[in-house]
């Protein structure tokens, strides 16, 4: 119960001795390896952050680069649209200046047909009155009259 | 049946009778450990005499080769993924250093291997006992009364450090800032001083008391169920203890840790005031 100063001295000691045995063998390792694994996660969790930060852009980046592809792929199908119309206008001229063409050259054929038509109309009709005339004369030499005038005429053919 | 409960009762009650005036002829009871067998046995040889002197020191030599033993094998191997040992130390040693952390701030955690290792090595020395056969260094004022020496001078060191020689008379003079606090000084010097003084004070005698106390409460339970049973000649008695060894394992907890916190606190007081308004 009485206190006496050798055990107070002696206590003071052997707690000095448990807190420097304890500090060097638990408190400093502990501590240290707490610390360690807590930077440790943190750090991990830090970087989990930066991946999913990157990784946010590259989604983002692929997505632009997609809306981008997606423009140009309309853009492509919008110049092929054009050409094609454009092809198709093409190809609709050429076929009204053929047809023209065509349409000209048939109407000439035509006038050309005509005239020959005509020509071979008036030839006919020269025939056809040379006939008449032939029938007409051949009625008319039966006459001496005309006879004589033929006779003559085929004379006058063989004096000159 | 009523009548042999009431010999039963008389007769411990006279056992009783006598062992409390036995026990007021030689102080308080107390349970035998080793020691104090061997003393019994042995009580000539110097060695064992000088056992018996220092029979606190040497349970607190028992503690402290225990925990010295359990931190060397524990922090021997150690990795990032801790084994069961290392686990378990990890969780003490982070619980602690959350508790000092939390009461004095970031910087706590210099103080955290002192408050730590005054914490379980109070624990241990309650515990201990409880252990038949061994005794509690901390019924004993000399343990109590070392340790709150070591608070106090770590305590009024921190204090010098902190705020300087000046800022730590300063503060033992209350402050004096005008006229009427300078006058107060006379009155606040000596209550600062006591009021320092009576810090360990406290601490040593709340926890011997408390420690004494339980432990003869233990002894008085121990030698109740031994007389009990005494009339029937056998080698034991009746467990009565056993309920206040549960008592005793929860204020041998509370007083470890009110120690602890009391210290903690007189730390931060010591430290700068302003701190503290955060």
């Amino acid at each position: 119960m009485n206190l006496e100063i050798g055990q107070v001295v002696t206590q003071i000691i052997g707690f000095l001795i448990a807190l420097f045995i304890l500090k060097r063998f638990a408190w400093k390792p502990f501590l240290g390896i707490l610390e360690e694994r807590r930077t440790k996660i943190k750090s991990e969790f830090e970087k989990i952050e930066d991946e999913k930060e990157s990784v946010k852009k590259l989604t983002s980046e692929y997505e632009a680069k997609l809306k981008d592809i997606e423009g140009l792929a309309r853009q492509k199908i919008l110049e092929a649209a054009k050409e094609g119309q454009q092809m198709a206008n093409q190809v609709k001229e050429n076929a009204r200046k053929e047809a023209l063409e065509i349409m000209g050259r048939s109407k000439e054929e035509i006038q050309r047909e005509l005239e020959k038509a005509k020509v071979q109309l008036k030839n006919d009709l020269v025939n056809l009155s040379l006939q008449a005339a032939e029938k007409i004369i051949q009625e008319r030499l039966d006459k001496e009259k005309d006879r004589k005038y033929i006779s003559d005429f085929i004379q006058g053919l063989e004096k000159t | 049946m009523i009548r042999t409960l009431n010999i039963l009762f008389l007769l411990v009650s006279t056992k009783v009778e006598e062992a409390g005036k036995k026990a007021a002829e030689q102080g308080a009871p107390e349970l035998p450990n080793f020691i104090t067998l061997l003393y019994e046995r042995y009580g000539k040889t110097a060695l064992v005499q000088f056992l018996h002197t220092w029979q606190n020191v040497v349970f607190s030599l028992i503690i402290i080769l225990i925990l010295g033993f359990v931190a060397y094998f524990s922090s021997r191997r150690k990795t990032l993924l801790p084994g069961r040992l290392q686990n378990f130390m990890e969780m003490a040693v982070e619980g602690l250093d959350n508790f000092f952390c939390g009461i004095l701030g970031p910087r706590g955690r210099k103080f955290t291997p002192f408050l730590g290792t005054l914490f379980i090595y109070i624990l241990c020395m309650n515990f201990l006992g409880l252990i038949p056969g061994m005794k509690s260094p901390s019924s004993s004022l000399n343990t109590t009364v070392a340790l709150a020496i070591c608070v106090f001078l770590y305590v009024q060191f921190t204090g010098i450090k902190n705020l300087g020689i000046v800022g730590y008379l300063d503060h033992l003079a209350g402050n004096p800032r005008d006229f009427i606090t300078w006058v107060l000084v006379p009155i606040n010097l000596p209550i600062h001083i006591i009021g320092e003084l009576a810090k360990p004070m406290s601490l040593s005698l709340r926890l011997f008391g408390n420690i004494t106390g339980e432990d003869i409460l233990i002894a008085v339970f121990v030698s109740l169920g031994v007389m009990a049973l005494s009339f029937l000649n056998l080698p034991v008695g009746l467990p009565l203890q056993v309920p206040f060894i549960f008592l005793a394992l929860l204020t041998g907890t509370i007083q470890a840790l009110v120690f602890t916190l009391l210290s903690t606190i007189y730390f931060l007081l010591m430290f700068p005031h302003e701190e503290e308004k955060h």
